[in-house]
């Protein structure tokens, strides 16, 4: 059966090729000899097609603006990333991997490109977010005893970009103003959609730090004089999440 | 092993959930018997999701179905997987649980798309013993698809038939038949579709699926290629398949699976009324107030 495992690895190694993807002409591994070769093309591009298809779910305005390089880019990144999980969030998050390296070569063009595929991968995660399976903060438990604690809410996102590119996700078509904006991302659990908001850039650092329970009386916002407003209202909008 | 519905009963008809389209399902359950989860989706969906999901669970029957399982990887069983699988079971309230005869993965890569098996009888035996510890880990009625394969083995022994009813039989699952991957593959392998259906036991199939693909033209296939992708209404000539599959078999559900063009809720509900009128009993409104047992 290790000759079948071995066949089987071969397989799928050859139809997630960029090469057999794209149909460039390469002799076929011995393993796979007899098996029609224009089908294991098809094959291939069939499940690359869905695994774009996957992509395009979560970052339609990227790949939108990638415009005439999109192709390319697909190309690369079939060549560079094989496919690890059936998820769409997963597969669109190695997308993104790829583009910020060869953005680090080649800077975006537009330049607010890398802004909105930041924030369409920030709504992409929060959108596929389940608080009823994470595990990620089991070892966070809500503190015992008295006194009040926060911190981040699980699932939230945190983005900062270099141009205010939320217009754009409301279909706007004009370019978007060169401002640093720094953004929270939530959704509440059963929304059907996350919210985006613009927050100021010291709430912004406070949210960052906040990612496990905290005594309140250690954030350093509860000094503010206004804090006892503040912290109501990040509860009421789900940017915060208080263990009392 | 299951052996389909009480003989004369007419099969629940239904379709998969597919979430760009829960607000059309539940705005159409007065159509609809049962709805097939598919139980991977509801392993990584999120809270809103899943909260769908249950939503529905608790107003029609439900069976689930998965598609990340790959039990034809020549690695052994994820158990951890099977067990977490058991639980979405048992959270849904699913009576029954389907997967693929098929492989989509090897460790490192995932393909996310159904393989075929070379149909040996060495393979054979593998998936029989794995059909088994399935069984023993989800506690429920387990049952195995046949997938359309555009490709195929130069050492396959046995038909696909056999392959499926073997593995089927010696591993006590039902037969989950997807006709429109019959007449895929009999389109894609120059084989008799209906001896395919001839060949498998009488009582054996358990489930049904149907959809509908499309032809494939490309100047690198010597031939044409019927692809299944879900994507267009179920043809003809797929029901007739179905209505000759069943003369000798009496599954439980037939469901329409559709994957794309979702916002074609016409042709949705078109297919469900065709496989109601031509297979279904009349409305059994009394399921809605003790959701079910299948």
């Amino acid at each position: 059966m290790r000759r079948l495992y071995d066949r089987q690895t071969a397989l799928i190694q050859h139809l997630t090729a960029a090469r057999t993807i794209f149909g460039e002409d390469q002799p076929l591994d011995p393993r796979l000899d007899g098996i029609d070769s224009g089908r294991l093309r098809l094959e291939a591009w069939s499940s690359f097609a869905k695994r774009v298809g996957k992509i395009e779910a979560a970052l339609p305005r990227t790949l939108a603006l990638l415009g005439e390089r999109r192709d390319a880019m697909l190309c690369g990144f079939a060549a560079a990333f094989p496919p690890t999980g059936i998820g769409r969030h997963e597969n669109a998050r190695l997308f993104h991997e790829f583009l910020c390296e060869t953005w680090r070569q080649t800077p975006p063009e537009p330049p607010y490109l890398a802004d909105v595929a930041r924030l369409e991968l920030a709504l992409a995660g929060v959108r596929g977010f389940c608080r009823e399976t994470t595990t990620d903060r089991e070892d966070d438990p809500a503190p015992a005893g008295g006194g009040l604690a926060v911190r981040r809410p699980p699932g939230m996102a945190l983005v900062r970009c270099d141009h205010d590119v939320r217009a754009l996700f409301d279909d706007e078509a004009e370019p978007p103003p060169a401002r640093p904006v720094h953004l929270a991302v939530r959704r509440r659990q059963y929304d059907r959609e996350p919210g985006v908001f613009e927050i100021p850039d010291w709430l912004f650092a406070e949210l960052e730090g906040l990612e496990r329970w905290t005594p309140w009386t250690d954030v350093a916002m509860a000094v503010r004089p206004d804090a006892a407003v503040l912290l109501a209202d990040l509860i009421d909008r789900a940017l915060l999440e208080a263990s009392q | 092993m299951t052996t389909g519905s009480a003989a004369g009963a007419a099969p629940l008809i239904g379709l998969g959930f597919r979430l760009p389209i829960a607000d059309w399902i539940v705005d159409n359950l007065d159509r609809i018997d049962v709805v097939e989860i598919t139980v991977d989706h509801y392993l990584l969906g999120s809270d809103y999701h899943r909260a769908r999901i249950r939503e529905l669970a608790g107003q029609v029957p439900v069976t689930a179905h998965g598609i990340g399982l790959s039990i034809g990887t020549d690695v052994p069983l994820d158990e951890r997987y099977l067990e977490q699988v058991a639980e979405a079971i048992r959270d849904i309230g699913a009576p029954s649980y389907s997967e693929h005869l098929a492989f989509t993965k090897v460790p490192g890569i995932d393909l996310a798309n159904l393989l075929p098996l070379p149909r040996t009888e060495a393979v054979t035996a593998g998936v029989i013993e794995k059909v088994r510890r399935v069984r023993a880990i989800v506690g429920v009625p387990f049952h195995l698809e046949n997938i359309s394969a555009i490709f195929d083995y130069p050492d396959s022994v046995l038909s696909e038939a056999e392959f499926l009813a073997l593995i089927c039989r010696e591993g006590g699952a039902g037969i989950l038949l997807d006709v429109e991957n019959v007449h895929a593959n009999a389109f894609n392998h120059g084989f008799d579709p209906r001896s395919f259906l001839d060949s498998l036991p009488e009582g054996s199939v358990t489930g049904v699926h149907t959809a509908g693909g499309h032809l494939v033209e490309e100047d690198y296939l010597s031939a044409p290629v019927w692809a299944d992708a879900h994507n267009h209404p179920v043809p003809e000539e797929t029901l007739d398949l179905l209505d000759h599959a069943l003369a000798r078999q009496n599954p439980e559900t037939i469901i329409l699976e559709r994957d794309d063009r979702l916002d074609r809720t016409d042709e949705v509900a078109r297919d469900i009324d065709r496989l109601r009128a031509r297979y279904g009993g009349a409305f059994r409104t009394e399921r809605r107030a003790d959701a079910p047992a299948l």
